[in-house]
């Protein structure tokens, strides 16, 4: 058996592209090759996280973008996933919308935060009008692809014993497309916290997007880097878990 | 028609918002479309659109260069593929805007910058859609070709090629999409602050001139470039649609699945 055959080998093999790839940036900068002013050492990272003051500011904030993202998350997905059923159900306004809500991915949601200032001031409420314009586009998508990859034949068999339409959307439609919904579910809490970060970059006197601003303003590099990364790692969580629902989900109900 | 649905929703909810909130914080439509005709006359528009036309070609062909030649090759041997797969898909999905800070902090206030963060956006997708195109040419066409003694050259261009075309069409229909996007979201991050970027900011582009529109509170210009975004982000992605859809009738090509890809 060759080492392509082995179920263990990918995994493996990733592992170490990722501890190589690591250990070759720690040797870089520690042997000067990179200024170590602009990118720093991944050894810093277990630095920094053994700090109690930066971890505990860390999480300071952490909580207040927390706070911001499931707020946003919340009323962009119970939005989206209404806006999406409503859309699935009536397909000539779905026909009108379609190409829109497809490219809605393509459009720069964050250029608005302009105006979302203009009506809303630099307050948590601009932030989380933009948080909530990036996660609803995706959440309602993703819904109108859930309900349109439900198999047709269990729509069919449930009108088919007497349900009546209302019924066979709460009982059958909307149940079967949960794995989808989960999937859509997981991209609107990433874009939720994308969006609240990506606006305390500029907006906020709070939150990791401040938190890293600060960073880079007064030259801390190796606690930017820090911040980032481990921005990125729970964003990375997010997404990992959502997913493993979502695989879970639908191999409980036999589906691929 | 259809396609003039939305946008009449959201002229309309444009004007309602005007009779709720009144005309202090919101431009009109003719105010922001007439600032528009007076930013060509001007010349800030045009040289705006010029700008970021220019970043977002350069930053798509780089994303293409890269994204289509590493696709095939990495798509060609499903074993690289499924090791590389979990990379990329992690990539794919962690919004670029995260990592702004750093982009700035090795590629400093450049215009480079700028062409950088749009192929952050645009290569992933290109080469994701790429590798799953290579792997989704039929095993048994290629073995045909195997059996014919088809060279490697020629197996792809007569073989390999057609049948991912359509597929690799999407891949840069997302790419051009997103390199834009990328493009003028650093534009815009990159003119906040004053000092040394006030310099950049009579150099940037559409997403300078929206920062510009903002800081001088001119509503009608903010508005308008607003709307003038949305109209190429849309085209764009409608443009490079119709050529993939095109593309594809005539080729007749194999829909592989892209894993990961919902963006």
């Amino acid at each position: 058996m060759s080492i392509r055959d082995s179920k263990y080998a990918p995994p493996v093999i990733r592992w170490l592209i990722v501890i190589i790839g690591i250990g070759a940036l720690e040797l870089a900068v520690q042997k000067g090759w990179v200024d170590d002013f602009v990118i720093a050492a991944p050894s810093s990272l277990v630095v920094h996280l053994l700090d109690v003051a930066f971890v505990s500011e860390l999480l300071r904030h952490g909580l207040q973008t927390g706070k911001a993202a499931a707020l946003a998350f919340v009323a962009a997905s119970i939005t989206g996933i209404l806006l999406g059923f409503v859309l699935f159900k009536l397909p000539r306004l779905f026909n009108a919308v379609e190409l829109y809500v497809q490219s809605y991915y393509a459009v720069p949601i964050f250029v608005l935060y302009p105006v979302a200032v203009l009506f809303l001031g630099i307050s948590v409420w601009s932030i989380f009008l933009i948080a909530f314009a990036w996660a609803v586009g995706a959440m309602i998508s993703e819904t109108v692809l859930a309900l349109q990859a439900v198999d047709s034949s269990l729509v069919k068999y449930a009108r088919s014993i007497g349900l009546k339409p209302v019924r066979v959307a709460t009982k059958v439609q909307f149940p079967a497309a949960i794995p989808g919904i989960i999937n859509g579910l997981k991209l609107c809490l990433v874009y939720s916290i994308a969006g609240v970060v990506g606006s305390e970059f500029i907006l906020s006197t709070q939150g990791v997007g401040r938190l890293i601003s600060d960073h880079y303003n007064s030259f801390r590099t190796e606690e930017m880097y820090a911040s980032i990364v481990l921005l990125v790692v729970a964003v990375l969580l997010v997404h990992i878990a959502l997913y493993t629902i979502e695989r879970r989900v639908r191999a409980r109900r036999g589906l691929t | 028609m259809r396609l003039s649905v939305v946008p009449a929703l959201l002229i309309a909810l444009w004007y309602l918002l005007i009779w709720l909130v009144g005309t202090t914080h919101l431009s009109t439509p003719q105010a922001a479309f007439n600032r528009m005709v007076v930013g060509v006359q001007e010349g800030w528009l045009l040289e705006g659109l010029r700008i970021t036309g220019r970043n977002t070609i350069i930053a798509a062909l780089i994303s293409a260069a890269i994204g289509i030649p590493l696709g095939y090759a990495m798509g060609s041997s499903s074993f690289v593929a499924t090791i590389m797969e979990p990379f990329l898909v992690a990539g794919f999905s962690t919004p670029k805007l995260l990592l702004w800070p750093i982009v700035l902090l090795i590629f400093g206030f450049t215009a480079s910058t700028f062409i950088l963060f749009g192929v952050m956006h645009g290569l992933l997708p290109v080469l994701l859609f790429t590798m799953a195109a290579a792997q989704g040419v039929s095993p048994g066409v290629l073995k045909v070709a195997k059996s014919l003694q088809l060279s490697g050259r020629r197996t792809f261009l007569y073989i390999t090629l057609p049948s991912s075309i359509g597929h690799v069409l999407a891949g840069l229909k997302f790419g051009l999409s997103l390199c834009f996007l990328g493009v003028v979201v650093a534009e815009m991050l990159l003119n906040i602050g004053g000092g040394e970027a006030e310099r950049i900011l009579r150099a940037g582009g559409l997403g300078a001139l929206v920062l510009r529109a903002a800081e001088f509170n001119n509503q009608a210009m903010l508005f308008g470039l607003v709307v003038v975004i949305l109209v190429i982000a849309l085209s764009l992605n409608g443009l490079m649609g119709a050529i993939q859809r095109s593309v594809s009738r005539r080729v007749g090509t194999v829909e592989p699945v892209t894993p990961g890809v919902a963006p």
